[in-house]
């Protein structure tokens, strides 16, 4: 490499190569098929699931300009290797952060050009394009600093970054300025990420670490007196080890980011309560709704990272597993404490959600009457099917919370990055076939009838694959030792109880209105759903990547 | 060569592993005894590691057996890393732990775990308890590494690179002492290192691998014995190294050349009067010497035995 320049430049495809081209590839691709779709049909459901796989390429060529430590992280902070080349700071912020700003415009550029234009969309080009250039340098400055609590990152990030984000974008919807003044605007942003990067990486190359609260220092030679595990009771057997380890790791994870979410939900619903004029009581059952929703979306998402054998957050998660992998203890042994942290994270989930409808209430109560929201809420359950409801439904809840967090634990055990990628490759496939299929439903209700006609053969397909799976993977463990005859009774036990509480559920709530399917496609139905097969193919997943 | 007879605790026959197109170990069959000091030498990337790893049960072998303690590692890991002290090449610790965390933690894996002599390790590496790992500087990192593995007395401790980020006090006073004691317990350590003077200070056996061969396996004194360190003079000047069986790697100019030669003396003595030379001088070589003369790459022409 003649200079410095070419070289991080070089590094950085070097390092994304693949993604960048396979973006690239898309991006050939949706420009050369959306003209024709589009010249075919610009229907909404078209339109909005086109933008989906363009999302996907953006938060690829984003994570990949960051130029952090860990790619796509935002909290890994410049890559330390850089820190010992003989290069000023300024070349290790400015040249990253140039091709960041010129790549990111130069991609929204690209999309409208070759792909919106084409296709006879005439979207902006000079304002979104340096919005998304202020974008990602703000972006890499914020990864470069170097604060290791990553809540504090990401609510400096949210107080700084959502008003400077908010101003432009007022501006130019206001109309108050003219988009001269918003380029212009965008362009000081973009220059004062310059300094703040410059700060950043200058600090963290000295080897400061910027804390609120000063942590210990360490030190050779510090005094040192205490007794190891002092004033702590020793954990009684490896699995009570091992459930502490994994409550350590990721117990506070779905809890945490409930709470967080639910208290500016809190400050929204206050906000509307004591200022919002009338109805207050749709925007209530919709927070309510969405709220009682949170857990079991956020659990999906977060659940891959929960099968990792390390905090999702500071370290290098998937590569950690020799300090695990070395301790005796059975695969299905580490496994067992995975699942049984879900299950405490789960009900402290759904505590944290029961404390904020209390506090909701009382919110809610000084615009509706606490007592008449009471009743609003409890009334339609205070019957003896609605009791009787009410509590195996509350159990099911809890059960699909675990269920979405637990769905990525074998993929995470595993190790491997390729299936992690392949897996998120086809949940995003997924959605998006849903979505665009939901899309079409809602233009052609005519094929409606004959989908649901097919159904019970899909679910009798689903449940018989299911089947096999979990044959396959339970003979598998059984046969590597990896769990034993009696989990596996105990496993189908839960599996078969949990069934039966679901159908009850489906039975009562039918017994109002007709069930579009027959008792046994229901029964097929709720067991096909139900988790199985996880339980032994997480122990094998962990026992491919413990002995490689 | 292992004394008849003597139990080994680990024995590894006919293993290969390939990574892709790399040959990481080719046919590598060891036994190592219990109650000794088995020192594994190479030059980096020589597959040392991919060794241990495999007496971990960490690596499956693509071929070939490895037993440890008589178990596979790979089937029954329980009840052979029960028995196994490790201390990574990567000091893989969890950084978000304390160290009283982690000894806290460990302390349940373990039946055998001894609190005083975990204390006693504590404060003879002055190690704050309450330090988070991801604070410790990188000799404090192998001091936290090497209480781990030591605290529950393992029948077999397993150190990779165990020198690396020790200052030497710790490493020449402290470690050899330790793998000292270990030995005198009738348990085993076995080491990987690429500083010599230390595997030839502080070990019995020694098997040194060379891009995953082993190319000598043998106890300490029976390798010093089995070389000799030559300096022969000829009568003429030669201007290519000497063709001498049992030597591979020359160094000199004209009348004098050094080597290192594997053979008894009397065997030696007989080669070197047959190509028409005379000792000048002659000693028992270090283990480094040994080292470079059956390892060394950058070879001269001589005649390979």
């Amino acid at each position: 490499m003649r200079t410095p320049a070419l070289a991080i430049g070089w590094a950085i495809w070097v390092q994304h190569r693949r993604g960048l081209a396979g973006c690239a590839l898309a991006l050939l691709v949706m420009a050369v098929a959306d003209p024709i779709l589009f010249a075919l049909t610009r229907s909404p459901a078209v339109v909005i699931t086109s933008t989906v796989p363009l999302a996907g390429v953006y938060f690829v060529i984003l994570n990949s300009l960051l130029v952090v430590e860990d790619a796509g992280s935002l909290s890994s902070r410049s890559p330390k290797h850089r820190f010992v080349l003989p290069v000023r700071t300024h070349t290790l912020v400015f040249w990253p952060m140039l091709y960041g700003w010129i790549a990111a415009g130069l991609l929204w550029l690209v999309t409208a050009g070759l792909i919106h234009w084409s296709s006879g969309f005439q979207t902006p080009l000079l304002l979104p394009a340096l919005g998304m250039a202020t974008l990602m340098v703000w972006m890499q400055a914020v990864s470069w600093l170097p604060i290791p609590n990553i809540w504090l990152r990401d609510t400096m990030t949210i107080v700084v970054l959502g008003p400077l984000a908010a101003l432009p974008v007022w501006l130019t919807y206001s109309g108050l300025t003219s988009p001269a003044l918003v380029a212009a605007l965008l362009i000081g942003y973009s220059a004062m990420a310059y300094p703040l990067g410059l700060i950043a990486v200058g600090s963290d190359r000295r080897g400061e670490v910027w804390r609120v609260v000063p942590g210990s220092t360490n030190r050779e030679g510090s005094a040192t007196t205490s007794t190891p595990s002092q004033g702590r009771r020793p954990f009684r057997s490896a699995g009570e080890a091992q459930f502490w380890f994994e409550w350590r790791c990721h117990g506070l994870v779905l809890p945490g980011l409930v709470g967080l979410l639910s208290l500016v939900f809190t400050l929204l619903l206050t906000e509307i309560a004591f200022t919002a004029p009338r109805p207050f009581k749709p925007i209530f059952f919709l927070f309510l709704t969405m709220l009682v929703l949170m857990p079991v979306f956020l659990a999906g998402s977060v659940g891959p990272a929960m099968g990792l054998l390390a905090p999702p957050f500071g370290v290098n998660s998937r590569r950690f597993i020799t300090f695990v992998a070395i301790r005796p203890m059975t695969s299905g042994g580490v496994v067992a404490a995975k699942l049984r942290m879900a299950i405490v994270s789960v009900m402290l989930t759904w505590a944290v959600v029961a404390i904020v409808v209390a506090v909701w209430m009382v919110i809610a109560g000084r615009a509706l009457g606490f007592w008449a929201l009471a009743r609003a809420l409890f009334q339609p359950y205070a019957n003896p099917r609605g009791l009787a409801l009410v509590l195996p439904g509350a159990f099911l809840l809890l059960a699909l919370t675990w269920k979405q967090l637990t769905s990525g634990f074998a993929c995470g055990l595993s190790g491997r990055r390729w299936i992690a990628d392949i897996v998120a490759l086809a949940h995003f496939a997924i959605v998006t076939g849903l979505v665009a299929a939901g899309f079409w439903l809602v233009n052609h209700p005519e094929v409606l009838p004959r989908i649901v006609s097919i159904l019970p053969y899909l679910v009798v397909c689903a449940a018989i694959l299911k089947g096999a799976v979990a044959i396959v993977t339970f003979w598998a463990a059984l046969r590597g030792g990896l769990i034993t005859g009696s989990t596996v009774g105990s496993v189908l036990a839960i599996w078969l109880a949990l069934s039966a509480c679901a159908f009850a559920c489906v039975q009562l709530v039918s017994s109002t209105t007709p069930p579009a399917f027959s008792k046994p496609i229901l029964l097929l139905c709720i067991l096909a759903f139900m988790p199985l097969s996880r339980f032994a193919l997480a122990p094998l997943a962990l026992d491919w990547n413990r002995h490689r | 060569m292992i004394a008849e007879g003597a139990e080994t605790v680990v024995e590894i026959a006919e293993l290969s592993r390939r990574f892709g197109r790399t040959v990481a170990l080719d046919g590598v069959s060891l036994d190592v005894p219990r109650g000794v000091v088995f020192g594994l030498v190479g030059e980096n990337g020589a597959g040392k590691t991919t060794l241990i790893k495999h007496i971990l049960g960490l690596l499956k072998a693509e071929t070939g057996t490895v037993r440890v303690f008589g178990l596979d590692p790979v089937r029954d890991p329980v009840k052979v890393l029960a028995q196994v002290g490790y201390l990574s090449e990567d000091r893989d610790l969890p950084d978000w732990l304390r160290i009283d965390e982690l000894l806290r933690y460990l302390r349940a894996f373990y039946p055998t775990w001894d609190d005083n002599l975990a204390e006693e390790l504590r404060q003879k590496f002055d190690l704050d308890p309450s330090a988070r790992i991801k604070t410790l500087s990188q000799g404090q990192r192998a001091r936290t590494g090497l209480l781990a593995a030591l605290a529950y007395r393992p029948d077999l401790l397993v150190l990779d690179e165990p020198s690396t980020g020790l200052d030497p006090i710790v490493r020449r006073e402290i470690l050899a002492a330790i793998i000292r004691t270990i030995a005198e317990e009738g348990r085993t350590v076995l080491f990987s290192s690429h500083l010599l003077d230390e595997v030839e200070r502080v070990s019995d056996h020694v098997a040194l691998i060379d891009h995953g061969k082993i190319v000598l396996c043998d106890p300490l004194d029976a390798i010093k014995a089995a070389h000799r360190r030559l300096t022969l003079r000829f009568d003429e000047p030669l201007s290519r190294p000497p063709a001498l069986l049992g030597t591979s790697r020359w160094e000199g100019i004209g009348h004098e050349w050094t080597t290192v030669c594997r053979g008894s003396i009397e065997e030696i003595h007989g080669r070197v009067t047959g190509v028409g030379a005379r000792i000048v001088e002659e000693h028992t070589p270090s283990l480094d010497e040994i080292f470079v003369a059956r390892v060394g790459s950058q070879q001269p022409a001589g005649v390979e035995a």
